[in-house]
């Protein structure tokens, strides 16, 4: 994986809260992970095969989703499948730029959401994975990228 | 009267012109009408001779010349005896009359008549309207009297301007008003299209042989010869002349141009209007009547088209009309002394009108009702589609040249099949186009079929092939592959430079344009083309749709045509490479990869491995620590940075020790990379990226360290353990098998074998047994004994134990096979029992004994799904039926939780 790889999917994420709540989002130092997952209670996952093979995931905790799904859905309390609708759209997102960006390189999968922390999730990263903390006000997520 | 041999001679000499009248007007005639209808028009012609020969012979004769009744008819010589000379020559001369009368019709109505009708109107004109009226002007000529009640009265018409031609006039007239005009003639505003005749020269030969035949026609109406004949020649041909030019002058006036057709029309006209008169007329007044009869033609021809009356070959106005003239021109301009009917002119005239219009009600009213009556019986008419084709090959099969190339002309303009050629009729004009013709088919089909090929050759073709000007356009044909290659359709004429335009960089494009001129340029070497070619290989990104995956790699290559040393085309070769150029990276990716493990391999080799297995669990601490730093968030970025430092330079010193050169590398990287970043001003965290993509490049090289070490590791113990534990025969194998199964299924089992009889097996006992054994001892690691956490549980020691053994009693040889394992589940045999549809209550009062032989039948197996080694549940049966097979029996002991037994006993065959 390159550098410009990782960069733009950080771009993309912080992109899309800067989009749809105006406030960006900052990225934390990245770092790498190889044993336990750093999973939070929400995740979407998008399967890459083809040519580069590995997984991409976007994580984060309900406050972060509640706030997002507010502010975006005007949902006062939103239930868990709305955060995880949130979490899918955000995948989403990303997916569709990575299928617009990399093209047939990149074959996508749908977007896999998840609810609570599976213990799975590493075998379809391939290492080394990232994990790049997204900051959005109080809050925090993860992004993680494990691309051969 | 007395009638010299001259004169006979004279008039079967004008007899003979008079028959020579015939083939005038069969020319005439044919070279007015359409070449389609020709022959159908002389046919008539010649068929109206005999009819009207026999019809006149028949009785014709009688009624014009027989005894009048009232001077009205004839009612004697009816199948007239030619028993006299005079009488004879009589017949002759005015048969050949009465058979011109008819022909006249068989002009006005061709193009549109049917045969067979025609035949029915000249059987009437020769038989019945002719002879009668004729009788009323010329009765008692044979006789020398005078008994027709026109000539009676005074009314003259010296060779039938009124009884040949205004009689043939008049019945065209009545025909024609039921046939209607020809398909087309006349238009809807009243103009005229006018019929392009066959052959207008046949025509003007035909006028020429008529005039011949009017010297008989006119100069025998004397019926002697005397000396009055040749003056009545001389004046018809001078109104002949007369009627010619005039004619000719008013035509060209009124239409511009000499028309042939007016010509003859007038000569005839002229012709006609002098038979009433010809011996009774000055020459002066000749020139006069032929004048005004041609006048009189072309305002009869007029009138006709001004009512729509389609008259092929404007027979009414020269027949009827300068007939109807000449008959007047009698009284106008004949001298009463030589007439001798004791009239004064104005008398005469009067008389001549009368006439007239008694020959004209007559003669139109008798065929008017007997056309409109046959025309109720059958239309007289032939069919549109008829007309259309011809009445030549309608009515008569006869088939001209011409026709048929027309037909095959028409017929491919139908069908658009090329294969037709036309008839080729040799040594004719039409022949030579029809050979002319089929030479440019040939040529034409031969350049279609060669497209033809050519464009399946395009249809089919992977590449994309096209075919530049010097101005870059793409050429009208193309292989279908390259609209799919470039994502553009409809190339044929387009700029190949604009079609690029947004497939390309811009620099690419730039490059283009001056590659095109240099492609022109016959100096520049093909070799040096193929350097400069831009596009020799370049990735196609359509920038209107950004979806990657629309991305090509091709291929371009160029040919020039050259002729005449131009280079007046480039050939474009286009080829998608796109598969090849991913199989060469992903080919590259492996090679990388086995080289950069081959290399570790070397290294590692060489190092003592305790050592290596020492820095190795260094490696990975150091690693997981610095992850957990930079996780952890405690530290400023700074102290991150300098705490990873720390760890990683204490690595590469180790690395450096056992002589791991790109391991020091990639740390010494690393460590530069922090150095930079320590000096950064304003540290982001986004710097941290570059560092940390090093890092998992430099973690996944100890990772692949580690997986090397163990693949080395692994081998070791399996060559070692292949080494020690090597066993042969039947032993060794099931050991082996026990070796693989329990690793398969996660046990831990230990094999023990008493089995001293396998060193003297044959081979198909050796066979038999192996299959045996391997069959009881898979089932026993499989099913018999439990896994180590389960043995445990039940206070069994955690390996489990197979037992194999062999002896000799007697002529018996007793093989068992036991484990310590679980014994046999009757209860799950039961429900498999009943899961295989047996009868509850059948299994219900099953002894062990019945339950341990369904165990033994096929597709029984406890095992909960099929895998390489078990589950398929044919196991059992395959041993019950091989050792029944060898005669002997199998016995089987269990005891739940403690063992289960089997004992083989079989007959010994040594």
């Amino acid at each position: 994986m390159t550098e410009n790889e990782l960069k733009f999917f950080i771009e993309v994420v912080t992109d899309y809260f800067e989009q749809v709540t105006g406030e960006s989002a900052v990225m934390g130092i990245p770092y790498i992970k190889s044993d336990e997952p750093a999973v939070l209670s929400f995740t979407g996952l998008i399967g890459i095969s083809g040519p580069r093979k590995g997984a991409i995931y976007f994580t984060a905790e309900s406050g972060l989703l509640t706030t997002l799904t507010q502010e975006i859905l005007d949902l006062a309390d939103p239930d868990d499948d709305s955060l995880l609708d949130m979490v899918g759209e955000l995948t989403n997102t990303i997916a569709g730029n990575v299928r617009k960006s990399f093209g047939s390189d990149f074959l996508i999968s749908v977007p896999m959401l998840i609810k609570g922390r599976p213990t799975d999730i590493l075998m379809r990263l391939k290492p080394p994975v990232f994990i790049v903390p997204i900051l959005w006000r109080k809050d925090k997520a993860f992004l993680a990228v494990g691309l051969e | 009267m007395h009638h010299t041999p001259a004169d006979i001679l004279w008039i079967l000499i004008a007899s003979a012109l008079v028959f020579v009248m015939r083939v005038g007007f069969a020319m005439l005639e044919s070279g007015l009408v359409r070449s389609k209808n020709s022959i159908n028009v002389s046919a008539k012609v010649l068929t109206d001779l005999g009819v009207a020969l026999l019809a006149f012979w028949v009785i014709g004769f009688g009624l014009m010349f027989g005894r009048s009744w009232q001077g009205l008819s004839g009612t004697t010589d009816f199948l007239v005896d030619f028993g006299s000379l005079w009488t004879a020559l009589f017949f002759l001369f005015h048969a050949m009359f009465a058979s011109t009368g008819a022909t006249i019709v068989s002009g006005a109505v061709a193009e549109r008549i049917r045969f067979s009708s025609y035949l029915w109107v000249t059987l009437l004109f020769a038989a019945v309207i002719y002879p009668v009226l004729g009788h009323w002007v010329w009765g008692g000529a044979l006789t020398n009297t005078n008994d027709g009640w026109l000539a009676r009265l005074g009314f003259r018409d010296f060779a039938g301007s009124t009884v040949v031609h205004s009689t043939g006039g008049w019945v065209s007239l009545a025909v024609l008003l039921v046939l209607g005009p020809r398909q087309g003639h006349y238009n809807q505003d009243g103009s005229v299209n006018r019929v392009t005749g066959a052959g207008l020269q046949t025509s003007i030969f035909g006028t020429l042989l008529l005039w011949f035949g009017w010297f008989g026609f006119n100069g025998g109406s004397t019926l002697a010869l005397n000396d009055q004949v040749p003056a009545i020649i001389l004046k018809t041909s001078l109104s002949g002349a007369a009627g010619m030019i005039t004619a000719l002058l008013v035509g060209w006036k009124v239409r511009g141009y000499p028309d042939v057709s007016v010509l003859i029309n007038g000569a005839l006209a002229g012709l006609v209007g002098a038979t009433a008169s010809a011996p009774w007329i000055s020459a002066p007044a000749s020139v006069a009547v032929g004048a005004i009869a041609a006048v009189v033609m072309l305002l009869v021809e007029h009138l006709l088209d001004r009512f729509r009356i389609d008259d092929a070959v404007t027979a009414i106005p020269v027949h009827l009309g300068a007939g109807i003239w000449g008959t007047l021109a009698v009284g106008l301009f004949g001298d009463p002394a030589l007439l001798q009917t004791g009239l004064t002119t104005p008398q005469q005239l009067s008389v001549q009108a009368l006439g007239i219009v008694a020959c004209g009600g007559w003669a139109f009213g008798v065929a008017w009702l007997v056309v409109v009556v046959l025309n109720r019986i059958r239309p007289i008419r032939v069919a549109p589609s008829d007309e259309e084709a011809g009445l030549n090959v309608i009515e008569h099969k006869a088939s001209t040249e011409l026709y048929d190339l027309f037909r095959t002309l028409e017929q491919q303009s139908r069908s658009g099949d090329l294969n037709l050629r036309a008839p080729v009729e040799p040594f004719t004009e039409v022949g030579q186009i029809a050979s002319q013709y089929n030479k440019v088919m040939d040529r034409l089909q031969e350049n279609l079929v060669a497209k033809a090929d050519y464009l399946s050759i395009l249809n089919n073709v992977h590449e994309g092939l096209f075919l530049l000007d010097p101005e870059g356009r793409l050429g009208p044909f193309y292989s279908a592959v390259l609209e799919e290659l470039l994502g553009v359709r409809a190339l044929a004429g387009a700029s190949f430079q604009q079609v690029l335009a947004p497939l390309v960089q811009p620099a690419v494009l730039e490059s283009w344009s001056d590659f095109l001129e240099v492609l022109f340029q016959t100096q520049v070497e093909e070799q040096a083309l193929a350097r400069l070619n831009p596009l020799r290989e370049i990735e196609l990104v359509p920038l209107a749709s950004p979806d990657k995956a629309q991305n090509r790699h091709v291929r371009f290559q160029f040919r020039r045509i050259i002729e005449q040393g131009q280079v007046v085309r480039v050939m474009g070769i286009i080829r998608d490479v796109s598969s090849e150029i991913e199989l060469q990276k992903s080919l590259n990716t492996q090679r990388q990869e086995r080289e950069s493990e081959m290399e570790l391999f070397y290294r590692i080799l060489h190092i003592a491995p305790d050592l290596l297995a020492q820095f190795l669990a260094e490696f990975d601490e150091k690693s997981r620590q610095i992850n957990l730093l930079m996780e952890a968030g405690q530290h400023t970025p700074l102290d991150v940075l300098k705490l990873t430092f720390r760890l990683l330079h204490g690595l590469k010193g180790e690395a450096s020790l056992l002589d791991l050169p790109f391991l020091v590398t990639a740390i010494h990287d690393l460590e530069t990379e922090i150095q930079s970043l320590e000096r950064k001003a304003d540290l982001q965290n986004a710097d941290f990226l570059t560092l940390a993509l090093k890092l998992g490049r430099f973690q996944e090289t100890g990772r692949e360290l580690n997986r090397l070490v163990q693949k080395l590791r692994n081998f070791q113990t399996h060559f070692v353990q292949a080494d020690l534990t090597a066993e042969r025969g039947l032993s060794g194998a099931l050991k082996n098998l026990v070796l693989r199964t329990a690793q398969q299924v996660s046990k831990k089992v230990v094999l023990e074998t008493s089995l001293d009889f396998d060193k003297n097996l044959s081979q198909d006992d050796l066979t038999f047994w192996q299959k045996i054994l391997a069959q009881l001892v898979k089932n026993a690691v499989i099913h018999g004994l439990e896994t180590s956490q389960e043995r445990q549980r039940f206070g069994k020691p955690e390996v489990g134990r197979i037992f194999v053994t062999a002896e000799r009693q007697s002529n018996r040889l007793i093989v068992k096979v036991r484990d310590d394992g679980q014994g046999l589940n009757l209860l799950a045999l039961r429900q498999k029992a009943l899961e295989k549809g047996y009868d509850q209550t059948t299994i219900a009062h099953w002894s062990r004994s019945d339950v341990v032989r369904f165990l033994f039948t096929d597709g029984v197996s406890t095992a909960a799904r099929v895998t390489e080694d078990a589950g398929r549940g044919v196991g059992l049966s395959f041993v019950s039926t091989a050792v029944t097979e060898r005669g002997g029996t199998i016995a089987l002991s269990f005891q739940k939780g403690k063992y289960l037994e089997f004992v083989l006993t079989l007959p010994d065959q040594r």
